[in-house]
Parts: structure tokens; sequence; C-alpha cells
């Protein structure tokens, strides 16, 4: 396995930088997630490191070799892509070999090699059936079949759970992993699952308009997050944009609050980053609590979500479906205070 | 009484269908089972004895061009295909748009056009007989490969339309992993493109072989002494032996009952259908620049000789009459021709009546057509709703040759049903024609978009008390007005220059302007029949452009590419 360096790689589509500047380490073995929202561009990423695309600036790097320049089938690379893009008249044993007879490898070899593939994805028994005949899952598993057949040094993903319902998305989530893990190959995997990124990858990178915004493990990600969108993006914070003064109080209209000493910033415009679950019910009279209405109660199991109302801001709270939350209705009153370890500040907006 | 509506339409549409479409059918087949007036399988065993050669002769010559047309339009089809959706070259939209004249043409003026640059007498064997000073013109068409050039001159369209349809539908990601997994360009090409072009080069082979069998314009103007079966056809009913030409008849239609099964059955896209977010990706396959540079000649190459022909025709159309005789290019030009043909009535009357007839042919054709296909529908789904489909589609197979045959042996006589008329030797006859051969592309228009609207839409109007009149007129004729429209754009372009049938039914009061031009061109009247083509073309331009006039639709281009589609 390798090493992956992408330097400055910078693509434009029709003038609008789709890839900007992106500068990312991929250590060998490691499952590297890119995560962001839809036209992010991360799909794009994926393409320029698979050699789709062409950078129009920057440089790839893997394991010592610049492959900036080289065509897709001198990379070393297998690719899974969303919709999986297998043959559809060639039946899963041919999909699979494709790629080795592309390469004229000898038949018995080419044999043996598919049966490994598709044995590491448990689709031994479905070898001479047509494409079109599998499930969804089963065309999953035959796409990641060729592409690790070729021993690639890299295994790229783009979004390759979409297409599967939520059942098979978390049983094929394990499958990927556990076959990453024994295989030991470099992964790059594209998502804007945020629940696939961080429970799949060693380390995620968070896309936003081409750039990359934070590089992280997903711990390091959702509990410092650098920036209010990887704040909101990963941990489903609430981003309240307003004035801070240098005593150390944030004010958004009518809303204010006081940070503890651990959250001053210079004054000036900042965003207050509010986890859901970072606001606690609180007993009304506690020092530091605040008012709010309780404006919508959705149960969700183990936990409920709120959405209240104080001092005329929205705020999405998330608590234990303890007795109290479970007796809260909307409209009633409620106090909160904010566990400042799930609340960050970030100068300036976002 | 809720049904009794729907009952009643069903009753009418089964009835008309029986009389108008079905009894000239089966009493052709009668015809052929016939001997001096008695039942006998004469005729058929005179069609396929080796002594009579004649029909054997017909029968070989135009299976033997319809090999070959499919084998060349389909090379040629899919070499125009490859090169506008794969290549980027200057001036590819205008090629794109371009490629697809020959089939806008009517057949006898796109034959005609042919004729005048590539025929015996035509420009190009001229211009090589004067460079190489021989006694006769070089490289002239006629004879069997005369019409196999024109078939695939005219025919090459349908692949092209169908396989850069499957080409534009596959998915970038095909040859994106091909590629990944280290295929290079003609393995790419022959493993993943090749198979998903399939139904698209079966679904035109098919129309392409059904159209040559059908094809009368092109063997009656290039054979020769070649024999062919449509021309014998017509030959055996001007000879007066309704009966064989009843045999000659039914032996074509089975033929080409049979490809237009394989046609339906195979359809004409590709297997896989776009996944993915965003944007679809179209698959380009890299070519190699020496390669690129010759598809890209080619393609020019071809467009100028499908240009030259209607650029001659436009020319000729000009010409003073009498004037052109044994000079390379006329030397004398005025607008005469078009003046006579609208300040005369005897010469503007052809016009009229095509126009006319095909006025009457597209209303006709949108009656049954529409009530036909929104009736089928209510079965959407089941097998009636696909038997009723296909039986109602089924005369789009039957060569205009054989429509003709099967309406003289039909309605001679004065039946009921025709108002106690013998419809023969009167002008309801052209019309009535064109509706049998043209209905089924408004059927299939209207189905294909009924197919694809969301049937919650009645269900709501349904629910809102909406009554059946209504939910007709304000949900469903809105949502397959564009399809309708297509439908009766393609079917007034295919009844103006409509040739095969009218040439047998016609009379002299009712001649259409496709036979005029054949008449005048018999007179050598060269000026006259170009002007005719020449408004002839004009017409069918100004209809193409309606939908995108009336806002329901793009170009031209993509409402005949829709139509095809459709229609096919």
């Amino acid at each position: 396995m390798a090493t992956l360096s992408l330097h400055q790689v910078t693509k434009q589509f029709r003038g609008r930088a789709a890839v900007c500047g992106v500068d990312l380490d991929i250590a060998s073995g490691e499952f590297f997630a890119v995560l962001g929202p839809s036209g992010c561009g991360k799909t794009t990423l994926l393409r320029l490191i698979a050699g789709y695309e062409k950078a129009d600036s920057g440089s790839i790097v893997l394991g010592g070799r610049d492959i900036t320049h080289c065509h897709p089938r001198d990379r070393e690379m297998g690719m899974v892509f969303q919709n999986y893009a297998l043959f559809p008249q060639m039946t899963v044993f041919e999909n699979v070999a494709f790629g080795l007879e592309s390469r004229h490898m000898g038949d018995r070899e080419v044999r043996d090699r598919v049966k490994v593939a598709l044995d590491a994805v448990h689709m031994t028994q479905k070898t001479a059936d047509p494409v079109p005949t599998l499930s969804g899952g089963e065309q999953q598993r035959v796409a990641v079949a060729r592409a690790l057949v070729l021993r690639p040094q890299v295994l790229l993903f783009d979004e390759p759970l979409s297409n599967l319902d939520a059942a098979l998305r978390t049983s094929t989530r394990e499958e990927i992993k556990t076959l990453q893990r024994e295989s030991g190959v470099t992964t790059v995997y594209v998502t804007h699952d945020q629940g696939e990124g961080m429970t799949l990858a060693d380390r995620i990178a968070v896309m936003r308009d081409g750039v990359v915004r934070q590089v992280g493990t997903p711990r390091e990600l959702y509990e410092a997050p650098e920036d209010p969108f990887v704040a909101g993006f990963l941990g489903g914070a609430n981003l309240l944009e307003g004035l801070l003064s240098a005593e150390g109080i944030f004010q958004q209209g009518a809303f204010r609050i006081v940070l503890p000493p651990s959250h001053y910033r210079p004054p000036g415009r900042a965003t207050l980053a509010l986890k859901p679950e970072g606001i606690l019910l609180a007993g009304e009279g506690i020092p530091g609590s605040v008012p709010a209405r309780v404006d919508a109660v959705e149960y969700m199991g183990w936990m409920t979500t709120l959405r209240i109302a104080s001092q005329g801001v929205s705020l999405r709270v998330i608590v234990p479906s303890l007795s109290g939350a479970l007796s809260l209705r909307p409209g009633m009153t409620i106090w909160f205070t904010i566990d400042w370890e799930k609340a960050f500040v970030f100068p300036g907006g976002e | 009484m809720k049904r009794a509506g729907p009952l009643a339409a069903f009753t009418l549409l089964v009835f008309a269908f029986m009389m108008y479409v079905a009894f000239p059918l089966a009493m052709m087949a009668g015809e052929s089972l016939k001997a001096g007036g008695v039942f006998s399988f004469h005729q058929y065993a005179s069609l396929f004895d080796p002594a009579n050669g004649a029909n054997s002769e017909a029968i070989l010559n135009s299976i033997f061009v319809a090999v070959l047309s499919v084998v060349f339009s389909g090379l040629l089809g899919l070499c125009l295909a490859f090169v506008v959706t794969q290549v980027e070259f200057p001036g590819k939209a205008v090629v794109a748009r371009l490629a697809i004249l020959p089939i806008a043409l009517p057949p006898l003026v796109g034959v005609i056009a042919f004729r005048f640059v590539f025929g015996s007498s035509g420009l190009l064997p001229r211009i090589l007989q004067g460079i190489l000073h021989t006694a006769n013109p070089v490289l002239a068409l006629e004879g069997i490969p005369g019409v196999v050039i024109v078939h695939v001159y005219s025919f090459h369209v349908y692949t092209y339309l169908f396989c850069a349809a499957a080409l534009r539908n596959i998915d970038g990601a095909l040859i994106d992993a091909a590629a990944g997994l280290g295929s290079r360009g003609w393995r790419t090409f022959r493993k993943v493109i090749l198979p998903e072009l399939r139904p698209a080069l079966l679904a035109s082979a098919a129309l392409t072989c059904m159209s040559s069998m059908a094809s009368f314009t092109a063997p009656l103007l290039f054979a020769g002494e070649k024999r062919f079966l449509t021309l014998q056809i017509f030959q055996t009913k001007l000879n007066g032996d309704v009966n064989l030409a009843a045999a000659q008849s039914v032996l074509l239609t089975f033929v080409s009952l049979g490809l237009y099964a394989v046609m339906m059955s195979v359809g004409g896209t590709p297997q896989t259908a776009r996944g993915g977010k965003g944007v679809a990706r179209r698959g380009v396959l890299p070519v190699p620049p020496i390669l690129r540079r010759l598809l890209v000649g080619g393609t020019f190459l071809l467009l100028l000789a499908e240009l030259l022909p209607v650029a001659m025709i436009v020319l000729l159309s000009f010409v003073r009459e009498g004037s052109w005789t044994t000079q390379l290019l006329p030397d004398r030009y005025a607008t005469q021709n078009y003046l006579s043909l609208l300040g005369e009535r005897k010469m503007l009357e052809p016009l009229l009546n095509s126009l006319l007839c095909a006025g009457i042919a597209v209303i006709g054709s949108i009656l049954f057509g529409v009530s036909a296909a929104v009736l089928a529908s209510r079965a959407q789904g089941r097998f009636w709703g696909k038997a009723a489909n296909i039986i109602l589609t089924l005369p789009y197979a039957v060569p205009g040759t054989v429509v003709a045959i099967a309406l003289i042996v039909s309605f001679n006589i004065p039946r009921w049903w025709t108002g106690g008329m013998g419809l023969v030797g009167t002008f309801w006859i052209l019309p009535f024609a064109y509706i049998m051969r043209e209905y089924p592309v408004v059927v299939r228009s209207v189905t294909a978009s009924l197919e694809t609207m969301d049937g919650s839409l009645l269900d709501a109007a349904d629910g809102l008390g909406a009554s059946a009149w209504k939910r007709f007129r304000s949900v469903l004729l809105p949502a397959i007005a564009p399809a309708i429209l297509s439908g009766a754009v393609l079917v007034a372009i295919a009844s103006l220059g409509e040739f095969v049938s009218s040439i047998m039914l016609y009379t002299y009061a009712s001649r259409p302007v496709s036979v005029e031009i054949l008449a005048q061109l018999r007179q050598f009247n060269i000026g006259a029949a170009s002007a005719y083509a020449v408004c002839l073309m004009l017409l069918i331009l100004l209809i193409l452009w309606i939908p995108s006039f009336l806002g329901r639709g793009g170009s031209g281009r993509e409402n005949v590419t829709a139509m095809m589609d459709s229609s096919f």
C-alpha cells in the first residue's frame, strides 16, 4: 500500500472552481473520508485522484510517484462508482475479470484472482449470474470485487451506499470497513452522510465550495471544529451570528448570553455554535439558566428533539427521553443552561 | 350509466378499426386465395414457382437489396452517430441538424434529387465523363447499386438517430470504469459500448429492412430493368391480375410485420439508465487523432453528398423549361416555374390537393389515434392493453403499396359504412389511405406520453369530483397535447409527400403533388418538377417548426428525433 498526497490541486469548470487548492496527505492503509454537502466538489476531487479529470494545477503523488498526468489505468487505483458502473451485458465473473483481461492475464490467473475477489465479498455463488438480475447490495459487492481484483494501491469509493435502503446501508457499511481492515488498502471514501464518514473513517476531510475546511479524526472534528461550517455540518450545531463584546457578552438581536472566560474572543462579529446536546434542561432559577418556549417535540426513541425559542432565536435541542423530556408539550416554558464544552465561538461570520 | 360513454367510444373504435383497417386487409388476403373466382392457393404457388422467373427475381432482388441496405446503412449511421456524440469538432451542432435531412425529404423528392446529381444523366457522372473524356457518364448510379445507395442515403438516418440517442444515454461511469480497469479505446468500444448499442442497432436494422422491402420510389427510378416486389405488385395490378397482386401484397405484409415485431421487441434504448447524482455525465470514448480526422472528414463529405442533391433541386427549380439539354448545368434561369405554379389554377391544383388530403389525414389520424390510445391506456400494464396497442399500430408496418391494393379490392364497390359509395376513383380514397398508413404514429406518440404521465393526476381529478369530460379536457388533454402535436406534424409531413399509395389510387382531379412531380419529370419538365419539390420541402420545413413556434419543443431536429423515438 502507499501514501497518497495532494498538493494545491485545483480544478475549474467553466470558470467556476470545483476544487480549489486542496492539500491532503493520506497515510498508507488509512481509511480516509471526504465529507461535504452536494456540490462541494468532493466527487470532482475523487475523480481527480482517479485520473478521470485532469487537474488545472497542483500535483498528486502516490507512493512517491507523481501521477498527476497518468491515465487512470496507470494509477493503480480501483474505483467503486456511485451507481457501480457494472457492465450490464456481462456476468458477475466477466465484470470482475474485465480489468485482468484488459491486462492480458492468462485464463488460469484470471479465474483464480476473480475467485479470490468474489470470495472476499461473499459473491462466489453468483459468479455466472447476469448483472441486471442482482440486487443493489449484490451489485455493490461485485463493484468492490472488480475494483479489488486488480490489487490497487488505493481504493476509491464515490458514495457507494447512496443507492441502498437504510437497513442494507448499515450492513454494507460494516462489510466495507471489515474488507478494508483485512486488505489494508488505502481508501478514499466520498460521502455526504456524516454518519457514514464518522463510523467508517480513520480521518475525515470536510469540504465546502471546493475547499477543504478541516481535516481530522471524527472525534477531533466533532469535539473541536475549527470553523462554524464544520460545527454545523458534523454536529448539527445551532449557529448564531452576532456581536461579541469585550466583556464576553454575545448578542444576536434580543438574545444575549454571557460567555465563560475560556470562550472569550476578540470583540466584534462572531458566530456562536451550540451543539444540540450541549443545551441542557435546567430548573427555574438556577444561576445562568435562560427561559425558552417549547415549539415542537419529536420523540425519537432513546432521545427527544426539541425546537425551542428563546429571546427571538430558535434552537434545536437533543435531550435523553427521560420522564422530564417526555412530559414536555409545545407551548410550555422551560429553562436551559449551556454546557460550554459543547459550545464554540468563532470570530467573524459563518 | 357512468360507463356508458367509454363503452360507446370503445364500440365505435372497434367498429372503425374492423371496418376501415382490418376489413381491407382481410379482403386482400381473401382475394389472394382466389383464382378464377374460386378458392385456390394458385397465386401463392405461382409466386414461389421457380418457372415463373419474374416473381422469384422480384423477391430475391428485394431481399438482396434489403440486406445490403441494412449493412451499409447500419455502418454509415453508426459512424455518423459516433462522430456526432463522441468527437468534438467545429460545426458539430450544424452537422447534427443537417444529418437528418434525408428523412425530412419526401421519398420521391429525395430520390429525384439524388438522380439529378448521381443518376446516369446527373451532374457528377457527367462532370467525370467530361474530365475523363469517356463515351458514357462515369460512376452513374443505376440498377441494384443505385437502389442500394439511395436506400443508404435515406435509411442510414434511422441508425444514426437510434444510435446517437443510445450513445448519449450511455452512462459515462461505464467508460470511466473500463478505462480505470485498463481497457483501451477499441476494447472499450467492442466490449462496453457496442453491447449497449445492440438494441438500437437491431431496431434500426429491422426498420431499415422493413423500409427497404417496402421501398417503391427508389426501384421505380433507379432499378431500370430489374424487378422488385413492390414494383411487381404495381405492375401486376396494372396488368389487371388483382388476385396475384393481392398474394404478392400478403407476402410483403408478412415480411414487414415480422420485421416490425423484431423492431418493437428489441426497442432502441440501452440497457443502463444513467445513475448517480447531479448532472449525468455523457460517456466519451477517447479517439486517436488520426481516426478523429478521418471520421470528421468523412462526415463532412457525407454531408456534402446529402446537401448537393437538395441544392441541385433548388437550382433546377429556376431552370427555364426546355433550356437544359446537353449542357452540364442549365445556362438560363427564371422564376417562371414558380410563377406558373402559383399563378395557374391547373398547376396549383396538385399542391392544394396534397394540402387538403394532408389536412384531412391529420384530423382523421388525431381523432382515431388519440381515442384509440386513450382507450387502450385504460388497460395499461395488462395483457389487453399491450395487445390493443400492438394491433392498433400494426398498419404502420404495412407497406404503402399493400395499403393501396387492400383499399382497391375492398372499396371498388359501394359499402354501407362508406356512405354507400365506392371510394376507389374518388377524392376520398387518398386521405383515407393516408389515415390508414399514418394514424399509428399518433397512437404511438400519445401512448408514449400516457405511459409517462403521472396517473395520480387523474385520480386526484376524480377524487375532486371532476366529470369524465372535465378530466379529459383539463387534465389528460394538456398532458398529451405535445404528443398529439408531434404525431400530427409527422402525419402532415408524411401525407404531404406521400407517393407510394397515391400513385395507385389517384384520379386526375385528385392528383397529389408527388404524382404531379413524377408526371412533370416524365414530360421532361424538370424545372416544374423541381419547383413542386422545392415547394413541398418548404412546406415540410414550415410544419417541422410548428412545435417550436408554439413553444412545445426545441429545434426541428429535436422534434424529428422525439417523433422518431415516439413513433418507432
